[in-house]
């Protein structure tokens, strides 16, 4: 019977809209290993393994003058070690099909493996390996880096990635998290094999870890492995990252012209940040960024790609980490059509806030997302990643199983109010990265989208 | 539609649907043989040539819907290039029962999501729906397939969305503008030479009045497979399915028009092999692709090439990532090499991007010297062993959600006609021997002459300053 747990949880999922939540939360199976919380949901469709390592602090941790530090320490862990160089680590985890990869935001980091269930005790012990010795070979860390100043000089050919990484800072300023977690160009010099060996055993020794796993039972052998080879030990003192900001309050709208050359594709972001006292209700949030910008059938898409062809794809979000959060709408235009664009998009969101939304559009957005709920739970690796999630946030797993009751819950006012709130364009930054040729019939948008200013994007790399 | 993708390849590992039980350990290097995981598929073909794959998962509540048309870009004539993924876009834009707007409007209020994407071989629609929903979805596949509208109005405005898709995938992407320009160079004066995206003129000029011309003739259930994986009674669906896609007629002669379109003189390429192009796009710094003579998908070579491809570029402990970009002096941030099958011809090619402060043109002169080594000293039993142990890996990740089962059952049952050939094709990649890798590998690179290309914004702009050589 336990070979089919989590078949039985999936099912269980899916049975009357979720009602039998605490069966399904009973089925998370929550360990300790030698002081540190483990979560395990059994599944032995597969012979193969899905892990994830929390670590309770990220890239606030970064230093100024030392930005970035977090993400290269991590990422640059493959570098080497006093017995194996960087080619010997690659092979071993790819000789077994192993992937291994680090993700790290500002509130925290991720080490995740996958593989084989047969090899999983061999593949920790090399993970274990890197984050205990890793010892940042300085001809490697110099390699890995001149390539990765290689490619942000070429940046500017990827339009999308660049107004991503550009919009970000700009939205973000004035909250201690609009710094690239990648650190920038300049940051590039401080990284120090000692610096980088200096960050991992901080993490290592003062953070703290949790570890959430699914796969066959066989797979939880890797506990000794985690407690002899990794040390791992959890103490109630570990800790966990907290920030203190002053609230970023905006009053007006800014808009941002990036001129890059040779594009005849203007890429358009309008968005800002969310402080910790707006981000409360996250399933309110996805109602409202679903109604606005969620697939084909949204208010935006309607208006700009349905109704005008404006764009190829239109899309809004609302995301958030236990301290902030953040708003997007994104999309793109041709160079004739971007004050247009920019006007649609103005009505459509005031619209909302004069006529609200009605009861058949609320209808169709609640639909969306109670229907596709299930789809969370189809691979092992989100389903971990959400119960990662609500812990690091610190809300009750309940939240993803009780997810459809508690959307039903909001009204078509409350989701208009919500996209008044979030999106509503007198406070966002609406970034705009295109030809500089653009550039004067920009300066025709009304001036209640705020004064335009001219960045250079080479100040964001 | 939206973010639909020209995919480039659909026929590669990840079709694989069947793995092996285990795999080498860390020192050795003997292969196991491969046990197929026993797929529980339905298949049926209906009376009128629909080909029909059900593949139940009670797992969830949910499904993965997944129709191909055999029709790609191979089939547009001169002037009509980008007219099969125009129509995939039209496809969403209303029938009879399901007006504009319905299709996209039904399926994502039950918390469904749709899509679609157009190749060069063949057109695939997919849906991930609740299950409670499979029926309805019968229902409006089967009202699209028969009853499409082809609004004027919805036809001008979706022109100027894809024109946007356009500049998005190629004008503004130096990858993928050296890609589209790699595929018009390999395969000059064939089908597969022409852009799937389409070119601009032909895009501007394509009428309704062709578009649904070339619906009413590819557009047919003979030409098609539906698979579906998930939470789905065949029993209960396949009457459902017979009933709405059983009066569909058939194409009148399209069997005909096939074979004439397939004959494989059309595929004959008239490509320079030797030439090098270079071509202007916003890059500051320089990226190329170097391209050979490939296989057509389904032949033993073309395992083998899968396996060569592989073995020198897959990962960062890779032969290829080792030499030019893991190393003391990097002449390069990213190498790969890809070997891509299509249904009458393929293309085995590499591509890379310059280091900051590396010249082209010394890149290319030491690259190109360096085609023995890698045959040389790149393949070895153990990066052989490990090749197969990645190929397995991916079929598991395959094999995990309905998506990936209904896709890959549909598309063997396409490629071989068997929806389970999953099981034969991981008994040939395990049965690639190093010696037959290093062949091929041979025969390929050392013994054929490539076509190298570049782009860079150093390079002239108009496109008539094309700089050819050879």
């Amino acid at each position: 019977m336990k070979k089919k747990l989590l078949i039985s949880l999936l099912c269980l999922v899916s049975v009357k809209s979720f009602a039998a939540a605490s069966k399904i939360e009973d089925s998370i199976k929550k360990l300790n290993w030698n002081g540190i919380d483990v979560v395990y949901i059994e599944d032995a469709r597969f012979p193969t393994y899905d892990m994830l390592l929390y670590f309770g602090d990220g890239a606030l941790s970064d230093e100024p003058g030392r930005m970035g530090l977090t993400q290269h320490a991590f990422n640059l862990l493959d570098a080497g070690t006093p017995k194996l160089s960087q080619k010997d680590i690659l092979d071993q985890f790819e000789f077994t099909g192993t992937e291994f990869s680090t993700d790290i935001t500002h509130e925290y980091t991720t080490v995740a493996m996958s593989g084989l269930a047969k090899d999983i005790n061999t593949s920790m012990a090399q993970a274990c390996s890197l984050l205990r010795e890793a010892n940042f070979p300085a001809d490697v860390v110099k390699q890995e880096l001149d390539k990765e100043r290689s490619e942000l000089q070429s940046l500017v050919a990827s339009p999308q990635a660049l107004s991503d990484r550009v919009f970000r800072e700009v939205s973000m300023s004035g909250s201690p998290y609009s710094y690239p977690v990648s650190g920038k160009l300049k940051d590039l010099d401080s990284y120090t094999p000692a610096a980088l060996r200096s960050r991992i055993d901080y993490f290592l020794n003062k953070v703290k870890k949790r570890i959430y796993i699914t796969g066959p039972k066989s797979i939880l052998s890797v506990e000794k492995v985690l407690k002899d080879k990794c040390q791992f030990q959890g103490t109630p003192s570990d800790y966990v990252r907290t920030a203190s900001y002053k609230l970023v309050k905006r009053s007006a709208p800014e808009l941002v012209f990036v001129p890059v050359p040779d594009a005849n594709q203007v890429q358009v972001k309008i968005g800002r940040f969310l402080n910790y006292d707006e981000i409360g209700d996250r399933r309110l949030d996805t109602l409202a960024s679903e109604f606005l910008g969620g697939g084909f059938t949204s208010r935006l898409m309607r208006e700009v790609r349905v109704k005008r062809g404006l764009t190829y794809s239109i899309g809004a979000y609302v995301s958030s980490q236990k301290q902030y959060g953040r708003s997007g709408i994104a999309t793109f235009t041709k160079n004739q059509t971007i004050n247009k664009l920019i006007e649609v998009i103005n009505n459509s969101i005031e619209k909302i806030k004069k006529d609200g939304i009605s009861d058949d559009e609320l209808e169709k957005s609640r639909g969306a997302i109670v229907g596709s709920h299930p789809f969370k739970f189809e691979s092992n690796r989100a389903f971990l990643a959400q119960l990662l999630y609500l812990d690091h946030v610190e809300r009750p797993y309940s939240e993803l199983f009780n997810f459809n009751e508690e959307v039903m819950k909001y009204t078509a006012k409350d989701v208009a109010k919500k996209i008044d709130d979030v999106f509503g364009m007198n406070v966002q930054t609406i970034f705009i990265l295109g030809d500089k040729s653009i550039e004067k019939e920009l300066r025709k948008l009304p001036g209640k989208l705020g004064k335009m200013k001219v960045l250079d994007y080479k100040k964001f790399i | 539609m939206g973010q639909k993708k020209l995919a480039k390849k659909m026929m590669t590992l990840g079709l694989c649907a069947f793995v092996l039980t285990g795999c080498a350990s860390l020192t050795g290097t003997t292969t196991k043989k491969p046990a197929p995981i026993a797929l529980n598929v339905k298949k049926v073909v209906l009376d009128n040539g629909l080909t029909v794959l059900i593949a139940p998962n009670p797992k969830l509540p949910i499904a993965a819907y997944y129709t191909l048309f055999d029709v790609g870009g191979r089939y547009e004539t001169k002037g009509t290039t980008g007219a099969t993924h125009f129509l995939e876009h039209m496809m969403f834009k209303g029938a009879k029962k399901y007006g504009p707007g319905e299709f996209d409007l039904l399926i994502e209020k039950n918390g469904g999501a749709t899509n679609a994407y157009t190749t060069n071989d063949a057109t695939v629609y997919y849906q991930t729906i609740p299950s409670n929903f499979v029926e309805k979805m019968v229902d409006l596949e089967a009202d699209r397939l028969q009853h499409l509208l082809l609004e004027p109005v919805s036809f001008e405005s979706e022109r100027q969305v894809i024109f946007e898709e356009r500049k998005m995938r190629y004008e503004n992407s130096p990858d993928g503008f050296l890609y589209l320009t790699m595929m018009k160079k390999v395969f000059e004066g064939t089908p597969y030479g022409q852009s799937v995206i389409g070119d601009v003129e032909d895009l501007t000029a394509l009428t309704r009045d062709q578009m649904m011309e070339f619906f009413k003739t590819y557009y047919a259930p003979d030409n098609a497979i539906l698979a579906i994986s998930g939470d789905v009674d065949p029993d209960k669906i396949l009457p459902v399915i017979k009933e709405k896609y059983g009066a569909i007629p058939k194409s009148e002669g399209l069997a005909q028009l096939k074979a004439k379109r397939d004959d494989p003189k059309n595929y004959e390429s008239k490509a320079k092999w030797g030439a090098e192009y270079s071509f202007y796009a916003t890059n500051p710094i320089p990226k190329f692709a170097v391209a050979f003579p490939g296989e057509k998908a389904g032949t033993r070579r073309a395992f083998v090439l899968d396996v060569l491809a592989f073995m020198l570029g897959n990962g960062g402990s890779s032969y290829l990532a080792q030499k030019y970009v893991r190393n003391q002096s990097p002449m390069l941030t990213d190498i790969s090499l890809s070997s891509y099958n299509l249904r009458h011809a393929g293309v085995f090619y590499f591509n890379g991007e310059l280091m900051e402060g590396q010249k082209i043109e010394d890149v290319k002169t030491k690259f190109l010297a360096d085609m023995k080594k890698f045959c040389d000293e790149g393949l070895d039993a153990r990066t052989l062993q490990k090749t197969k142990n990645q190929i397995m890996s991916q079929a598991y990740t395959a094999m995990k959600t309905n998506a990936g089962m209904a896709s890959t059952i549909m598309m063997n049952e396409k490629i071989y006609g068997d929806y389970a050939y999953g099981t034969k094709e991981m008994e040939i990649y395990n049965s690639v021997k190093e010696s037959e890798v290093k062949k091929e590998c041979h025969d390929i690179l050392v013994k054929s002459s490539p076509i190298f290309l570049s782009v860079w914004d150093k390079y002239p702009k108009n496109p008539t300053a094309l700089v050819e050589s050879k």
